[in-house]
């Protein structure tokens, strides 16, 4: 399958699954490593890959939540990352899908103005982090809402759908991406 | 190119519920049915969460996409129709959390104030100063309100003047004209005509009647020579005397008749004496008048006025002005 949807299985009883989607393969591997660390009721599994579409001779889970992963000190993650996009079904995109910015401590590093990716995250109507993945603390803290996150969207949270969290989630648009 | 995936299986969770049944028959087995139970019905939950986002997915796609192409600013709009739509309902779900909220607030506040007794007293200081507050709010509002209905009943009342006071005005208005157009008919009118009509006849009416009555009037024999034959000379006194009440007699039925012979006679100079006639001399003395000129003279000149016959007189006996008042008419109006 070249274009990934949400409903191509049935879900996995107590099973979550996430796709980590980035060119960072160290980072991913951290942040994985940071949420299976995590204490959570329900299975988790995490699946990295460096782009879409993914190979369809895999047999793999339904994934629930993905998570693009951009550096804003390589322009080349964010292309990989737009490339990428154009792989996932529309209807992901209700919430189950959400955009990771790092690097943007290092400020004089950074090649990707904040306003790209703020830009790329509002055009798909999906949330943004912004996460220095190489400082342990923020990695954990983000792991942990990840994990939340993940939970929700695999339906293991009675009241609460992915729909539902992406527009509690959202805020009142940024003024500077009014006129976009 | 893509890196082959990874999977990782997640290490068991710490917690007391265990996923499946990780087979230690020699761990608690009382433990077991209530860790069963729990998983049971955390998977009955999610079960049911997931059947309902299946459920929602298969009604949202139920509606058909039309099949043409639609432009991209129409999905823009329409994006941003539905993103309204869910804020407006996140409104209303924000509000109705509020209220719960309240509610909840306010029962605990209640059990609080049940329980404790000493903090009671800043809170229900609180809650009295607020009462108050509230109390303070409601009656200002109140007089606001009123002062406000009061000002509302006296524009109403000024208005309602005002238009009484036009209708006044218009009706004045119209009475005026009413007047004026009245007047204008009246200068026109056949009534005025005739009643003038009427007055100029009776004017002329008037006017024949006094000429006749002055054509009339001199046909009365208005002097007559009093009878002198028995006594030639005359005696003024007695003569005066005699006709002195005729006279003023006659004069005043003269007067009744309109004429103005009876003012000369009124206004008679000094009063004749026998003495004056006496201490006259010859030459003034009148001669005297003939009765057939006096017959003549009545016969003649009878119808005309008194003064033009004392002129006529005068010419015959050939006397001077002088004797004029000396001389006894008697003028008898029949």
């Amino acid at each position: 399958m070249s274009v990934l949807r949400p409903q191509d299985q049935l879900p996995g009883l107590n099973a979550a699954t996430i796709l980590l989607v980035g060119t960072d393969d160290a980072l991913l591997q951290q942040l994985a490593d940071a949420m299976l660390k995590e204490d959570c009721a329900s299975t988790l599994k995490v699946h990295l890959a460096q782009s879409l579409p993914l190979p369809s001779n895999v047999n793999r889970p339904r994934i629930d939540l993905i998570v693009f992963v951009v550096n804003l000190h390589s322009k080349y993650s964010l292309q990989n990352v737009e490339e990428s996009l154009h792989h996932v079904d529309a209807t992901f995109f209700l919430g189950k899908v959400g955009f990771l910015a790092t690097g943007a401590g290092q400020d004089n590093h950074c090649s990707i103005h904040r306003n790209t990716v703020l830009r790329l995250a509002h055009t798909y109507r999906s949330p943004l982090f912004f996460c220095d993945l190489e400082v342990e603390g923020f990695r954990a803290t983000m792991a942990q809402r990840l994990v939340r996150m993940l939970q929700i969207c695999a339906g293991h949270v009675p009241g609460v759908s992915a729909l539902n969290l992406l527009s509690l989630m959202r805020s009142s648009e940024n003024p500077f991406l009014e006129d976009v | 190119m893509e890196k082959p995936s990874e999977e990782q299986a997640a290490a068991e969770p710490a917690d007391s519920v265990g996923e499946g049944g990780p087979s230690s028959v020699a761990g608690g087995q009382a433990a077991r049915p209530k860790d069963h139970m729990t998983l049971l019905l955390r998977l009955r939950a999610q079960t049911k969460q997931q059947l309902l986002e299946y459920k929602s997915m298969v009604d949202a796609n139920e509606e058909k996409t039309p099949e043409e192409i639609i432009p991209e600013k129409q999905i823009e709009t329409k994006i941003e129709d539905l993103e309204n739509e869910i804020e407006e309902v996140k409104v209303a779900f924000e509000m109705k959390n509020l209220a719960l909220d309240r509610m909840q607030l306010s029962t605990a506040l209640k059990k609080n104030l049940e329980k404790s007794n000493s903090q009671t007293s800043v809170l229900m200081d609180n809650m009295k100063h607020v009462l108050k507050l509230n109390k303070l709010i409601m009656k200002s509002q109140q007089e606001s309100w009123d002062l406000e209905k009061t000002l509302l009943d006296v524009r109403k009342k000024r208005f309602e003047l005002k238009q009484a006071s036009e209708s006044k005005l218009l009706e004045i208005q119209t009475e005026k004209n009413k007047q004026k157009d009245d007047l204008d008919n009246m200068e026109n009118s056949d009534k005025i005509k005739a009643l003038q009509g009427n007055l100029q006849m009776e004017i002329q009416i008037t006017t024949v009647i006094q000429h006749v009555f002055q054509v009339v009037k001199p046909h009365t024999p208005l002097i007559r020579f009093p009878d002198r034959r028995d006594n030639p000379k005359p005696n003024v006194s007695e003569v005066l005397r005699s006709t002195g009440l005729p006279s003023h007699s006659s004069s005043i039925s003269q007067h009744s008749k309109g004429s103005k012979s009876p003012d000369w006679l009124m206004h008679q100079g000094p009063p004749d004496t026998a003495e004056i006639i006496k201490t006259l001399p010859q030459k003034y003395r009148r001669k005297l008048v003939s009765q057939e000129e006096i017959e003549f003279i009545q016969v003649c000149f009878g119808h005309y006025h008194p003064i033009v016959q004392y002129i006529l007189t005068f010419l015959a006996s050939g006397t001077s002005y002088a004797h004029l008042h000396a001389f006894p008419i008697v003028t008898v109006c029949p």
